[in-house]
């Protein structure tokens, strides 16, 4: 049962990757460095991708591309309509990222989305992007008017939201991710062979994926809600 | 796994931001790009094939009808020729007849003209021969001899008239 302990432990926690010397020392977390190595894979692959394109004659790689990057941006169009159209690169960034976060455990790394801090960030600048666009669409005055709607009894529940919202982003891909991984290690600890395969698929890449989905759907949601 | 820990935050939204103009530079623009270029070839492409289909139809409409119009000149043409060919036919055959009725009409008067005028040259020497017979009867004494002279002298005479 120790060894179990230990392993979840293990799992659980967060090592400082390395110690930054200036201010007393700024401690980066393995998360952050994990972060790196996902953005490397993710700017490696699209200069790759991205390179040589043609208009006419395409190859395999570019229909493959372009299907795929139609199918993510028509998704977005969809939820957020012809006026959202801005903000379908942030989300197509973030939906790239916590899908490839949540699978890297596969490769060995621990996922970053495994940590608070990192699910705090892209919570606080989803709710961020969410009032910009709504300060975008209706103006300073419009914005704060926004709250008292659609009657003004409702204004302190208004007001919670901008804390629930990236609350509850936050805590549902950290508490998922987090879960998954404990789930799996109790899996591991009771049938070391064969049997956790199966769960892997689901919890390393069924939910993972599924759990980017979920992100990047609330988040364009409370957008189109925002410039409505 | 619970401690928070602003630095890292900071760090994590930093990378995310760089992600981002990453992103948008080098995956969403060059997509969006060549999407548009796509699309504006394609609606160009379509807009020339129609304009060329109806360059083809309008001329194959201007054929058709040159060629009805030409048809109908050809028979136009015929119908004209053969009207006044038979016109022709019709006027050479009347006038073929008017001619022949003349020149038969003109022949048969010839003819009696020249029946007339026999005819009465004829009398005229009947009338002279039987004068110049009654004178010599009257000169000359008749008797058998004498008869016999005049007959002959009577046909010598008329034979030589009628040679």
């Amino acid at each position: 049962m120790d060894g179990l302990v230990d392993s979840l432990m293990e799992e659980l926690n967060c090592q400082v990757a390395f110690t930054i010397p200036i201010f007393g020392g700024i401690d980066v977390l393995e998360s952050v460095a994990v972060t790196w190595i996902i953005m490397g894979i993710m700017m490696v692959a699209t200069l790759i991708l991205v390179h040589g394109l043609k208009v006419r004659k395409i190859g395999t790689k570019q229909a493959v591309l372009e299907s795929g990057f139609t199918f993510i941006w028509n998704f977005f169009e969809e939820l957020l309509g012809k006026e959202g159209t801005d903000y379908i690169p942030y989300l197509i960034t973030v939906v790239l990222y916590i899908g490839i976060a949540n699978m890297i455990g596969l490769l060995g790394f621990k996922s970053p989305t495994k940590d608070l801090n990192v699910t705090i960030s892209l919570a606080v600048m989803s709710i961020i992007l969410v009032e910009v666009a709504g300060i975008r669409k209706k103006g300073v005055k419009g914005w704060i008017k926004s709250f008292a709607e659609p009657i003004p009894i409702i204004a302190p529940i208004n007001v919670l939201e901008l804390f629930i919202r990236p609350l509850s982003l936050c805590m549902r891909l950290f508490g998922n991710v987090l879960g998954a991984v404990v789930v799996m290690a109790l899996i591991k600890y009771l049938v070391p062979l064969v049997a956790p395969l199966p769960f892997s698929f689901y919890f390393d890449i069924f939910d993972g994926v599924i759990q980017a989905y979920v992100f990047v759907f609330l988040t364009s949601l409370y957008i189109k809600e925002a410039i409505e | 796994m619970l401690n928070i820990n602003f630095w890292n935050i900071a760090f994590t939204v930093i990378n995310l931001l760089v992600l981002y103009f990453f992103m948008r530079h080098f995956l969403v623009k060059p997509m969006q790009a060549i999407l548009e270029e796509r699309k504006q070839m394609v609606e160009r492409d379509l807009d020339d094939a129609t304009r060329s289909k109806q360059e083809a139809e309008k001329m194959k409409r201007e054929y058709e009808a040159s060629i009805q119009n030409a048809d109908a000149e050809a028979d136009r043409i015929v119908e004209t020729a053969k009207a006044r060919g038979t016109e022709e036919y019709n006027r050479i055959l009347a006038q073929a007849k008017t001619d022949a009725t003349k020149k038969m009409e003109e022949a048969d008067r010839t003819i009696a003209l020249e029946r007339e005028k026999t005819l009465s040259d004829l009398r005229a020497s009947v009338a002279d021969l039987a004068m110049v017979a009654t004178a010599k009867l009257l000169a000359e004494q008749s008797g058998p001899q004498n008869d016999r002279n005049c007959y002959d002298a009577f046909l010598s005479q008329s034979g030589e008239k009628h040679d």
